[in-house]
């Protein structure tokens, strides 16, 4: 059957059954394909999401949808009579074409899939890459997108994702709080570290276990530097950070127990003499 | 002004207009007064130095309120347990052998709920009688927010009068798994619970956990029922998640499962 032919007003060739049966799967493709196509797409969605996440059913239901539309319009082509060969061999030159421009594009795409199956991260997760903080808002194909916590909205392709080091705040239930307490060389360590360890326990925000730890660092140039480690459920985690350093501060106040400024003793060779000054006159 | 001591405050009270009403219960100290159609509830709970007899509310006192339909309303307080699962240690850690069972007793401070009494009653607002603090049963990975409780577990118990606003909760550990349980620490889900009161002491109902061994959980039975230390007590208040037979879920743990420093031990 030539192109067109359908739609030659010749009655006796309208009759011939093979254009009836044309007709027929013309009509059905495009009247009953397409709803039908939409629906799975649909159900599609609505699996997956269920199954998997609601990122991943919406890149499932696209998946189907655009695949289903391609199979349509070529079923549809070829009841029209066109031949599909040219068609497959112009789509085939146009797709090395496309291919070299978008390497970049079908990169993100390929990383995206990663993604999606590796699952580094989630949707509402909280994650650093390359020195930007945010909580992520959508797992797309091409890319990811972020809100900072200043209510910046920033896009990240999927292929830097791949390629760097991404770091997830929120993926384990529990974080920990690591504060560094200078004090003064003429405090007791074991004192400071029972003071510490009290306010720790009394915040009700710290976590008894995994149980607040204190590390003697090392001897600082003007501090002796300790190291307190305390454990929150992750959604305190910030909380407890601000509370316990002015708790901490607080109750070295009370203590008496003194956090140094850094600062310099300058000594002239002997420790016991002072520094030997004269005033010059000048006329 | 009216005070109420705590041995007698589980009941209803009818809160007339533009009077006070105060309640002493452990380090909790609560008032309660009601104006033209709404009801208004503020609590502090006092550390030591604080004045504990201190019968006004304090000037900075935030007071939760609600609207109501009518006036003079009629409430109910009810002990009821805490609303996350609780963490005990025992003063040191027991073995139990193979086939062998223990009973412990762990007290745990409750709760207290006020309710309006309408045809239904209406839930207001939970207040801890003690302030817990938080603790992690589980692993780096996985676990639950729980409540820490420092009062240890004992292998007696006498009805505390000092501690009325604490309940009793009597544990059968069987052993039915291949091995010795070390009990180090235990996870008890208190929002399984009832709780009974014999008007002395309040106990939880009788639980019985079935240890299967290291690697299975625990099967945990709350019989429903008062325990045989007080077979005549009365139910005061239902399990917050009411569970049909039993459920089974992680009891025990090692002390070497959350090292401070985040670096598993084994």
């Amino acid at each position: 059957m030539e192109p067109f032919d359908l739609f030659n007003l010749n009655l006796d060739q309208l009759f011939r059954m093979q254009t009836l049966v044309s007709l027929i799967r013309f009509g059905v493709l495009l009247f009953l394909g397409f709803p039908a196509l939409l629906l799975l797409s649909k159900w599609v969605r609505k699996y997956t999401s269920q199954k998997f996440s609601s990122q991943q059913g919406m890149i499932f239901s696209k998946f189907v949808l655009y695949t289903g539309v391609v199979i349509i319009v070529f079923s549809i082509l070829s009841e029209l009579g066109f031949k599909l060969t040219h068609l497959l061999g112009a789509a085939g030159i146009i797709g090395i074409a496309v291919g070299f421009a978008s390497q970049t594009s079908m990169s993100n795409i390929i990383s995206g899939l990663f993604l999606i199956a590796e699952k580094p991260f989630q949707v509402d997760d909280i994650i650093t890459v390359q020195n930007i903080t945010g909580v992520v808002l959508s797992i797309d194909i091409l890319s990811v997108k972020l809100r900072t916590f200043d209510n910046k909205y920033i896009r990240i392709p999927n292929e830097t994702i791949i390629k760097s080091d991404v770091t997830n705040v929120t993926h384990f239930p529990i974080r920990r709080v690591d504060l560094n307490v200078g004090v003064a060389y003429k405090e007791d360590i074991a004192r400071v570290r029972e003071v510490l360890l009290d306010v720790a326990k009394k915040n009700p925000l710290c976590l008894n276990e995994p149980e607040p730890l204190v590390i003697f660092s090392g001897f600082g140039n003007s501090s002796l530097d300790l190291l307190l480690l305390v454990w929150a459920v992750k959604s305190d985690w910030l909380s407890l950070k601000n509370k316990i350093t002015e708790e901490i501060k607080k109750r070295f106040d009370e203590e008496g127990i003194e956090i140094p400024f850094p600062h310099l003793s300058l000594y002239s060779g002997s420790v016991t003499q002072p520094i030997p000054v004269n005033i010059v006159k000048i006329n | 002004m009216n005070e109420q001591s705590e041995q007698t405050i589980w009941k209803s009270y009818e809160v007339q207009n533009d009077e006070l009403y105060s309640w002493k219960i452990g380090d909790l100290k609560l008032w309660c007064k009601c104006a033209t159609n709404e009801i208004q509830i503020a609590y502090r709970h006092f550390v030591i130095n604080e004045s504990e007899n201190q019968i006004e509310p304090p000037e900075d006192i935030v007071w939760s309120r609600w609207a109501l339909k009518n006036n003079h309303p009629k409430i109910q307080l009810n002990p009821v347990f805490p609303d996350r699962s609780v963490v005990v240690k025992p003063e040191s850690s027991f073995r139990i052998k193979i086939n062998a069972q223990a009973r412990i007793y762990v007290r745990v401070p409750i709760w207290l709920q006020i309710n309006l009494i309408k045809q239904k009653p209406i839930h207001l607002i939970d207040i801890p009688t003690v302030i817990l603090s938080n603790t992690w049963f589980g692993t780096f990975f996985e676990g639950e927010l729980c409540y820490w409780i420092s009062s240890g577990v004992r292998q007696q118990v006498e009805p505390d009068l000092t501690r009325p606003y604490s309940a009793v909760c009597p544990i059968q550990l069987i052993n039915k798994s291949e091995e010795d349980l070390l009990v180090e620490k235990i996870c008890l889900r208190v929002h399984n619970l009832s709780l009974f009161f014999d008007n002395v002491q309040l106990w939880s109902d009788e639980i019985k956990i079935l240890y299967k061994g290291r690697n299975d959980i625990s099967q945990i039975k709350a019989t429903g029922t008062p325990p045989h230390e007080s077979p005549m007590a009365v139910l005061l208040t239902a399990p917050r998640r009411p569970v049909k037979k039993s459920i089974t879920a992680k009891t025990f743990a090692s002390l070497k499962d959350l090292p401070g420093l985040g670096i598993p031990t084994h």
